[in-house]
């Protein structure tokens, strides 16, 4: 340990070296060595040579910190494989029906339990949490069950795990429950996921660089105007004052609803979205639901609020609503999808309404953020302006 | 170049009474405020204090380096001790009359 002490003596500036290095010897020869010696002479090799360090250096410095331990941060976070499968819906009109009810039944309580039991999914948390809480999670986060595009009228069904084999097995059981029952084709079966599809340690490490760069500016700048203090106050004035502004706002939950035309001819698409969408439709919703009380304008804000749009080459459309209220939002999106349904339209569900369990805005960590880094480029504006009379008053 | 509890006001303080090396303020300091600087502390208020012409080497043929407190440095020193004084006496009676 000794010796180690004083191979540490060298990461000091070289000027500072040829002045104290004997005498710091003498001293690290009379000391009990410790892992506490030891990291207070590097940190003390560490201040001396940003005493020394120029702008760039302070940058590269924290660049590759921020590197480093954005590396080592993404090693810490398990791979997660997704294994997707495709199949083709029978679309002919008797068995449409069914193949709603499959696909509803295929993310049903007790479809996914059995699945759970049978795979041995979710250990962990099955022993912590209720089974009720455990099929949330894996219908929210981990089953994505999407249209796509090419082939129309095609389904595309993928399971996200972090063992590949288990996610492929899974998609397998998910897509044989569509197939058992005779309601659609297979065009691609569950593949073996080779590559984890999360997380990207590339782009973790490109954000560690850019934070590191930013970081590292800010200190080089702050170091070189001498306004520490000035700058930390101003940032965290800002940041608390962002934060309680963001927390006036009220928050916007949204919901989002999938339906899909059966029909062949989509012509009549537009005038179906228009009735759903048409002044006195509009108005039923705000009476019904007690929409935007008090404001005039009431039937004007849920048609801005109330987005019902086609998704190109698919003969589906998506309905989304956003309102501050999360079950009102649900239950909105449910009443403008039960309209195309119950109008003998030709429609089917394919994506239920969602009960939305967070709000999308406002997005408080950035605007905190935003108030400190305002904080920051106060401090420097001032001190440029030559308005602060701060100084670092033990900068020797 | 000190704050309260600085360790360059713990250094200042150490070679109020005298002369010494590296290894016998760290003791002393230790001592009189039961605070252990470690080595790399110790030498980064060293070479501040010698930089601002606070403190200056005594020359020596030891390779134990002693420090010697200046003119200046000792009438910073009584400046820093005077307000914290101040800041002693005024708690003191301030907790006796609460």
């Amino acid at each position: 340990m000794r010796r180690v002490l004083r191979d540490l003596i060298l990461l000091y500036p070289k000027a500072w070296r040829r002045r104290y290095q004997h005498e710091f010897e003498a001293l690290l020869g009379d000391v009990s060595p410790s892992w506490g010696t030891l990291f207070d002479v590097l940190g003390g090799a560490l201040k001396m040579q940003m005493k020394i360090w120029t702008p760039g250096k302070i940058v590269a410095a924290f660049a590759l910190t921020g590197v480093v331990g954005a590396a080592v941060y993404s090693l810490t976070i398990p791979n997660r494989y997704v294994s997707t499968a495709v199949v083709k819906l029978i679309t002919a009109p008797q068995e449409t029906g069914e193949a709603q009810a499959q696909l509803e039944r295929i993310l049903g309580r007790a479809s996914l339990q059995r699945i759970i039991n049978e795979q041995d999914l979710y250990k962990k948390e099955r022993t912590r949490e209720p089974i009720e809480d455990v099929i949330q999670q894996m219908k929210r986060e981990d089953i994505r069950i999407g249209i796509s595009a090419v082939p129309p009228g095609a389904v595309s069904i993928s399971f996200t795990s972090t063992d590949a084999a288990q996610a492929q097995r899974t998609t397998e059981r998910l897509t044989s429950q569509l197939l058992n029952a005779d309601v659609g084709q297979l065009l691609d079966a569950a593949n073996l996921p080779v590559r984890p599809a999360s997380p990207r340690r590339s782009r973790i490490i490109i954000m560690g660089l850019l934070l590191g760069v930013t970081v590292g500016m800010l200190f080089a700048l702050f170091t070189g105007l001498k306004v520490w203090k000035l700058a930390m106050a101003l940032g965290a004035a800002g940041f608390v004052l962002c934060a309680a502004v963001s927390y006036a706002v009220p928050d916007r939950f949204s919901s989002t609803a999938a339906l899909r035309y059966k029909a062949e001819d989509t012509s009549r698409l537009r005038e179906m979205t228009g009735a759903v969408t048409s002044s006195e439709s509009l108005h039923a919703m705000v009476v019904k639901f007690g929409l935007y009380p008090n404001d005039p304008g009431a039937d004007r804000k849920l048609s801005e609020h109330l987005h019902i749009q086609e998704i190109p080459n698919t003969r589906a459309i998506t309905i989304q609503f956003d309102y501050p209220d999360q079950r009102i939002v649900q239950r909105v999106t449910q009443n403008v999808v039960s309209l195309f349904v119950k109008q003998n339209w030709n429609f089917e569900v394919i994506d239920a309404p969602n009960f939305p369990q967070n709000p999308y805005s406002p997005n408080r960590a950035v605007i905190a953020g935003g108030g400190l880094f305002l904080g920051f480029l106060a401090a420097v504006a001032l001190r440029m302006t030559g308005r602060s009379g701060h100084s670092v008053a033990a900068g020797v | 170049v000190t704050r309260n509890n600085d360790p360059a006001l713990l250094v200042l303080a150490s070679l109020a009474n005298g002369d010494k090396h590296g290894y016998a303020m760290m003791e002393d300091i230790e001592r009189f405020s039961a605070i252990k600087l470690g080595p790399g502390t110790l030498y980064g208020a060293i070479t501040r204090l010698e930089e601002s012409g606070w403190i200056a080497p005594v020359p020596s043929e030891d390779r134990r380096q002693p420090y010697t407190l200046t003119a200046l440095g000792r009438k910073s020193l009584e400046s820093e001790l005077a307000a914290l004084d101040n800041v002693l006496k005024t708690a003191l009676r301030r907790l006796r009359h609460a």
